[in-house]
């Protein structure tokens, strides 16, 4: 408790601080960024930290992080100097209920989620011990870049800011990393609650403002409710594979054949991961098939199929599922970071950048402050999460662009413009972080065509539904019902014409990499083509996608939707006020409607690119390109899906307004009924699954499911006869979001066990360690506390990842001299750095000869050789040599750990090694 | 006459200064450093040397330092050298606040720092809180009277001080707080002074300089002059280890601050705290800050579980403040009766010391028993006496002649007993000695082990610091620090099989692996007082002559027998 209450203090001071530089370059916004205050602190702080440490002006120490925070101080002191104290004092006197609905979301977001880590809170499985060992090795290493810890000799080579931000609040809170680590994961998810709330917010009020004409008017109650939907959207409303699930385990759609065999044409042609075998017996509403994981499905619901049919796993992870996961991964850190720079994109189109900055006898028209912190910013996501950084920075230039052109007109300039401001923003950037860019090895490999492979209609549906029904009846809505003037041919063009562009250049790069020696085998090999003739292989993908358009016609009609709402008639502008753009009545589409249909149409293009290439990494198929567009898509849509809803939701009359509320309540009572339904199953199974006692022939729990099902196809019927069109569309979105919420239920409970963890509530997420061998941890508590210096422990003969192995170094911070073999080819794009260590480290543990033994030592500098019972069960062992040359430091029934007795001047020369 | 007045004034401050200097630099290379000082001292060799460190909380002596081992040589005089410079400085803040507090009062408070044991103390430690307390008061001083460069270079100073600077300004700041909200006006009518003369206002003018200065001093003594940029880190050490003070405990108990508070500063302590009860009697408001300023102090000096007793300087200065006006104010000199008094004065002396030195015969633990009676008599003789005879002067003569005459004579001696306790920090007495304001361990033999290797390098190699030394298990600053100058020295947790160096130096434990073919000699390395064995006579013994139980540790030191003339090893 004491931990979360540091955690929480600290993050709202560095909120607090960060706050008067928020409201100096962010004025457009009309929550004056606020919302991101906490995360933007928490940025600059990192980067002023990481930077100066880069350079050598600052150790890696609290005293650094501490100067780091003078800086931070200083810089809000500049931005709140002069009158803007004043301002800022006037603004929280007008916001009050604002800054409160941050405060609350914040504090409930955190301590909700340090709850659900505390029910589940063990480092173990997928990448977290990776993620555990950066942190570590961050907390260790005496400066930047920090420690490889899984290959040492080597500094890490990840984007590894997010890490950086987290090791320094374990540092300055004095947490222990076990413990931090599940903070963490509760804090971003909090940054991400609150920092889309603050789009959301900035959207809906810029656009009630614009329409009262009267910016001082106070800010209606409704809207603070109504900004709550961005973060339900993002965080809490998931894909619908868990309905599937669950249809699933109640054995619909399955029929016994004569021979006792189920089959079912639905599921087989569903295709999805498991789900495509015979439910186990007896059914229930709720999955339990043997060996599954519930809970896990849900972000493998894409596969890729060969040319042969085989199939491919594909990551499709989502925001709950991910904070669920509470794997530290850089997509999940980029996310408030993300968020901030959306309100950045959105402060441009808004006109809060405007000022004058001469270079070279170029005037820029942006403010300089603004400008650099667009950059730290940007920066700063490259270094969180480089895949992102392309993707926003574009979207920064696209809301400049939009906001020219609807200020300016089109013409060539505009794309000039843009292009100036992508690398006037991207350069420096780069520049601003080169330190990490010039220890950075990407894994990426250039681009590949993804001919045979695309994303099936059904799966893209499963995938995104939650957000395509409320998105399509928006822009069809905005389009037919309101826009008057357009522009339908022009956006229809431009969209046929992007998509058969798009064939046109896979087949052609598909065309060439069959062709191209060095390319040929690997490309054919991967489409599952090898010996079939490219022309074949051509005419094959095409009739795929051809048979099954479902995922390229949808993204094709939102694309020609958003188009058609994008582009305006020659001569129509909307009304310049300071270079800001206002509403008309010359134009019916509101300003922030632009900026949606930005988000919309961006989410568009990260879908549909991979649909024709995808990057080409160390597993040169599509898993990670979705894994990572679709996250941001996600985002994308999630705070358009809420602008979309408030939009058609707020068009309603006073009785309209009544219906609303039902129709609310029917939502929430299906998720209680759902609720109902599903506990009794989490809470004692037995009584569930027997599924005895039925109700007029049927189970109760079918009654209740079915009734959901019943109440929302009598409404739409009902509103489809009455041709309200309108209100069937809003009752197929609450009934689409509901089934967005059948996952976080079930998942939840799964994960977490019903909340009873097996250890107890704890934030420690080593205490699992702990409890799995004392003596172990006691091994590496001693080396967490020992000089720092470079360690050997057992690496796995098959490469490791995902399992025990390099359990050491990852707790203690050691630098170890190799780790999880996949992932340090995965860093490296290449074993070119590993070399022989995988066999040099066998060698080390069995040889008898200490000569052999000594020149691995000194090839790897190693001064600490751990032996426990993972290594004794790896290697045969031969320990004489060690114990005639070498002394133990540390003994205990479980470990035992030499030391070779090198110089060591890094602890006796200085106070600490961190 | 006047005129030799006016030159007077600037000839006494020198004159103090000169003392202060005197007293902070006389035979300040003689003394080995403590294992503490070791620590900072090596800090500034390593960056001297271009290596890698990790900068603690003392950047601004470790940053100054550093140059002048840079530039000059790493002696013991040159590790001491900056706190003892600054530490003269001292005696110049009462200077810059004559106008305020009194012509009289500010020498005599500058005379009084000079001698000052705590500060002198201070004044003679690497690593003491001498660069925050003389930064800081002096940087508010000089920012009090517009001088926005030094006091730039002065606030930074002592910024960089260590977690002494947070102590003290936390110190301060709660007096202003108090200050403010008591309605205290020390110097009533500043406000309009300052703003009458036209000159730019602290907000806009002088601020900005003070902040550029500043930031000048961080960024150059931070980063060591440059030699070493991650310095930069060691600015804001102190400020951890601040916090820390008041959740970890240091060993110093409570009530080794107050025992100092009574043994070194009985007279500012008396006089003082009169001083400062009375000020609150007559409202004088400079004389209540200062007392507010003493009890903050103390109270956070004494609550904090990581207490050291250094950091008392932080109450002596307002304590020594209100001594020197109360002294100004109160004693009087009776030119009728002059004769009279000097005689008194001379007496109570006389009888002071006379009861001093039988009390110290008292306390030698070697007394006999039998004439312990005879010192007990001598004591309670003296006592009687020096009181009878100033009833009867006071009597016979005139009362308040005899009770000022008995106040000087006894504040004579308080004094001249203070500057014993002063002089003990020049290391000018002979034998052991036990000092509440040490921080660390002494290292008495620490020529003997080092000059013993030169000799014996000298002997086999031709070559006093040419050969090889092997530190096994022993990992401390203040090894590395005594070794700086031998080329050839590795510190290892033990001595690896096959490697048999020249000179190995172990814990006090049985190496069997060496004893065959190395000689050993064991060296008192670490020796600190047991303070926390002391009973109450045994604290009585040591207020009158300073002999405690001291703790030791040995080291031993190896020399592989080879190096001894006709003795052969296996290599």
């Amino acid at each position: 408790m004491i931990d979360f209450l540091l955690w929480y203090l600290f993050v709202s001071l560095l909120g607090w601080l960060s706050f008067p530089i928020a409201h100096r370059l962010l004025p457009g916004l009309p929550g004056k960024g606020y919302s991101l205050s906490k995360a933007l602190g928490l940025l600059l702080w990192g980067f002023f930290f990481w930077f100066l440490t880069s350079v050598s002006l600052l150790q890696n120490d609290l005293a650094g992080q501490l100067v780091a925070l003078v800086i931070l101080v200083c810089l809000s002191l500049w931005a709140g100097w002069e009158d803007k104290f004043a301002a800022l004092r006037t603004w929280i006197k007008e916001n009050v209920k604002f800054i409160l609905a941050i405060e609350i979301l914040f504090l409930i977001a955190f301590g909700l989620w340090s709850f659900v880590r505390a029910s589940n809170p063990a480092i173990i499985g997928t990448e977290k011990p990776m993620e555990m060992a950066f942190i570590n090795a961050i907390l260790r290493s005496p400066g930047f870049p920090p420690n490889d810890p899984w290959l040492s000799g080597y500094a890490i080579s990840y984007y590894y800011f997010g890490y950086v931000l987290i090791a320094m609040l374990i540092r300055i809170t004095g947490v222990s990393s076990g413990v931090g680590y599940n903070l963490s994961a509760a804090l971003w998810f909090a940054l991400t609650a609150i920092g889309s709330y603050g789009v959301l917010y900035n959207l809906i009020k810029a656009r009630w403002l614009d329409k009262k004409k009267n910016n001082k008017a106070s800010t209606p109650t409704w809207l603070y409710f109504a900004a709550l939907l961005a973060p339900f959207l993002i965080l809490i409303v998931s894909n619908l594979h868990a309905v599937l699930d669950m249809l699933h385990a109640r054995g619909l759609f399955w029929t016994t054949t004569s021979d006792g065999s189920q089959v079912s044409w639905f599921w087989e042609w569903l295709k999805l991961r498991e789900l495509d075998q015979p439910p186990a017996s007896p059914y229930s509403w709720l999955p339990t098939r043997p060996g599954g994981v519930q809970w896990w499905g849900a972000s493998r619901v894409l596969q890729d199929f060969r040319y042969n049919f085989e199939a491919i796993e594909v990551i499709d992870e989502f925001p709950n599922f991910s904070y669920l996961l509470s794997d530290l991964h850089p997509h999940v850190l980029a996310m408030p970071f993300v968020l901030m720079i959306i309100n950045q994109a959105l402060n441009l189109f808004l006109g809060g950048m405007q000022g004058k900055v001469k270079i070279f006898k170029i005037e820029i028209p942006f403010s300089l402050p603004g400008l650099l912190l667009s950059i730290v910013s940007l920066g700063g996501l490259a270094f969180l999460n480089t895949w992102d950084f392309p993707f926003y920075l574009a979207l920064m230039g696209a809301a400049f662009l939009v906001q020219r052109y609807y200020l300016q007109g089109w013409e060539f300039k505009r794309i000039l413009e843009f292009v100036y401001l992508v690398l006037g923003l991207g350069i420096p950037s780069i520049l601003l972080y080169l330190p990490f860019f010039l220890s950075f090895a990407s894994q990426a490999g250039g681009v590949f065509p993804s001919l045979i492979f695309y994303t099936r209609g059904v799966y893209f549906w499963i995938m995104f539904a939650p957000f395509l029904v409320p998105l399509l009846v928006y822009l069809i809505y905005e389009l037919v019902w309101h826009k008057k003037d357009r522009q339908i041919i022009k956006a229809l063009l431009f969209t046929l014409g992007f998509i058969f562009m798009l064939f046109g250049l896979t087949w052609l790069l598909s065309y060439f990499a069959s062709h191209l020696p060095d390319l040929a085998q690997q490309f054919m090999w991967l489409q599952g083509a090898g010996d079939i003739p490219i022309i074949t292989l051509l005419v094959e993908a095409l009739r795929r996608r051809l048979v099954d358009p479902v995922t390229w016609v949808t993204l094709g009609l939102m694309m020609f939707l958003c188009l058609g709402l994008l582009i305006k008639e020659k001569g129509q502008s909307f009304e310049k006020q300071d270079n800001a753009i206002t509403e008309t009545i010359f134009h019916p589409v509101n300003p922030m409607t632009l900026f949606v249909l930005l988000l919309i149409l961006w989410g568009v293009l990260l879908t549909i690119g991979p649909e024709f290439v995808y990057l080409r990494d160390q597993f040169a198929v599509r898993m990670n390109t979705i894994f990572k567009f679709y996250f941001q898509t996600w985002i994308l849509w999630s705070l358009a899906t809420g602008y979309a809803i408030i939009v058609l939701w707020r068009k309603s009359s006073r009785w309209g307004a009544l219906i609303n509320g039902l129709l609310g309540l029917v939502g929430i009572l299906s998720i209680f009924t759902l609720w109902v339904t599903l506990a009794p199953g989490y809470l004692n199974t037995n009584s569930f699954t027997s599924f005895d006692d039925k109700l007029f022939g049927v189970y109760p729990q079918d009654w209740a499911i079915a009734a959901i099902g019943l109440i929302f196809i009598a409404l739409i019927i009902g509103t489809l006869i009455r041709k309200k069109w309108l209100w069937a569309s809003r009752i197929v979105i609450i009934w689409t979001i509901s089934l967005g919420l059948v996952y976080p239920i079930i998942a939840l409970w799964n994960k977490t066990n019903g909340f009873k963890p097996y250890g107890g509530l704890t934030l420690d997420g080593t205490a699992y360690y702990r409890q799995v061998s004392l003596e172990q941890m006691d091994a590496i508590d001693w080396l967490k506390e020992a000089p720092l210096g470079v360690m050997v422990e057992a690496v796995s003969p098959t490469g490791g990842s995902y399992t025990g192995y390099a359990r050491v170094s990852t707790l203690s911070g050691m630098p170890t001299v190799l780790g999880w073999i996949g992932h340090v080819l995965q860093w490296r794009g290449g074993g070119e750095e590993m070399g022989t260590r995988q066999t040099d480290i066998e060698i080390l543990y069995s040889t008898s000869s200490w000569t052999d033994a000594k020149l691995i030592i000194d090839k790897y500098n190693i001064r600490y050789i751990y032996i426990g019972d993972l290594e004794r069960s790896t290697y045969l062992i031969n320990e004489e040599k060690f114990q005639m040359q070498l002394q133990a430091v540390f003994i205990n029934s479980n470990a035992i750990i030499y030391e070779v007795p090198a110089g060591q001047s890094d602890s006796w020369q200085g106070l600490k090694d961190n | 006459m006047e005129k030799t007045k006016k030159h007077l004034e600037p000839l006494l401050y020198i004159g103090i200064f000169l003392l202060g200097l005197f007293l902070r630099f006389c035979r300040v290379g003689s003394l080995p450093l403590t294992d503490y000082e070791a620590k900072w001292a090596f800090q500034a060799f390593s960056i001297a040397q271009r290596n890698t460190v990790g900068v603690g909380s003392q950047a601004s002596y470790v940053g100054l330092t550093s140059l002048s081992f840079y530039l000059l040589d790493s002696s013991r005089f040159i590790a001491r050298f900056w706190p003892a410079i600054v530490g003269s400085l001292i005696v110049l803040i009462p200077y810059m606040w004559r106008e305020k507090i009194g012509k009289w009062p500010a020498l005599i408070l500058a005379f009084c720092l000079a001698i000052d044991p705590a500060i002198l103390f201070a004044a003679r430690q690497t690593g003491s809180p001498i660069f925050a307390l003389i930064g800081l008061i002096a940087g508010l001083s000089l920012l009090y009277h517009k001088k926005p460069a030094l006091a730039g270079v002065s606030l930074a100073l002592a910024f960089m001080g260590g977690e002494s600077f947070w102590l003290g300004a936390l110190i301060l700041g709660i007096t202003w707080g108090l200050r403010i909200l008591l309605n205290i006006r020390p110097f009533s009518g500043e406000d309009q002074q300052i703003t009458s003369t036209g000159e730019p206002s602290l907000k806009t003018g002088i601020l900005w300089k003070v902040l550029a200065y500043f930031a000048g001093t961080l960024i150059i003594v931070g980063s060591s002059f440059f030699l070493y940029p991650a310095g930069l880190s060691g600015i804001l050490a102190g400020f951890p280890e601040f916090i820390k003070g008041f959740y970890s405990s240091s060993g110093i108990a409570f009530w080794q601050p107050l025992l100092a508070l009574f043994t070194y500063q009985f007279l500012p302590l008396v006089l003082g705290l009169w001083a400062g009860i009375k000020a609150w009697f007559v409202k004088d408001d400079l004389g209540r800050v200062l007392s507010v300023w003493f009890l903050i102090a103390i109270i956070f000096v004494l609550i904090q579980p990581g207490r050291q007793v250094i950091d008392l300087v932080w109450a002596i200065i307002p304590l020594w403040a209100l001594t020197a006006r109360h002294i100004v104010g109160n004693v009087k000199w009776f030119e009728e009766s002059k004769t009279v008094q000097l005689v008194v004065i001379l007496f109570t002396v006389i009888m002071f010391v006379f009861i001093a030195m039988n009390l110290r015969s008292l306390a030698d633990p070697a007394l006999q028993q039998g004439n312990a009676l005879k010192y007990a008599i001598a004591v309670a003789a003296g006592g009687c006496l020096l009181s009878i005879t100033v009833i009867l002067i006071g009597l016979g003569w005139r009362f308040d002649v005899a009770l000022h005459g008995f106040m000087i004579g006894f504040s004579v001696f308080l004094l001249a007993y203070m500057i014993s306790f002063s002089l003990n920090s020049l290391g000018m007495k002979s034998g052991q000695s036990a000092e509440l304001w040490r921080r660390g361990r002494n290292i008495p033999l620490n020529d003997l082990m080092v000059n013993t290797i030169e000799d014996l390098s000298n002997l086999s190699m031709g070559e006093p610091r040419a050969a090889d030394v092997i530190v096994a298990g022993v990992n401390t600053s203040d090894l590395a620090w005594s070794l700086r100058r031998f080329g050839n020295v590795e510190f290892m947790t033990y001595i690896p099989v096959g490697r048999q160096p020249t000179f190995a130096i172990t814990e006090l434990e049985d190496m069997p692996e060496l004893s065959a073919s190395y000689r050993g000699q064991d060296f008192l390395w670490y020796q600190w007082p047991a303070w926390e064995q002391m009973n109450l006579v045994d604290t009585l013994r040591w207020v009158i002559n300073r002999q405690v139980i001291f703790n030791e540790s040995y080291f031993l030191l190896w020399v592989r027998g080879d190096v001894f003339p006709g003795e052969q090893t296996n290599k």
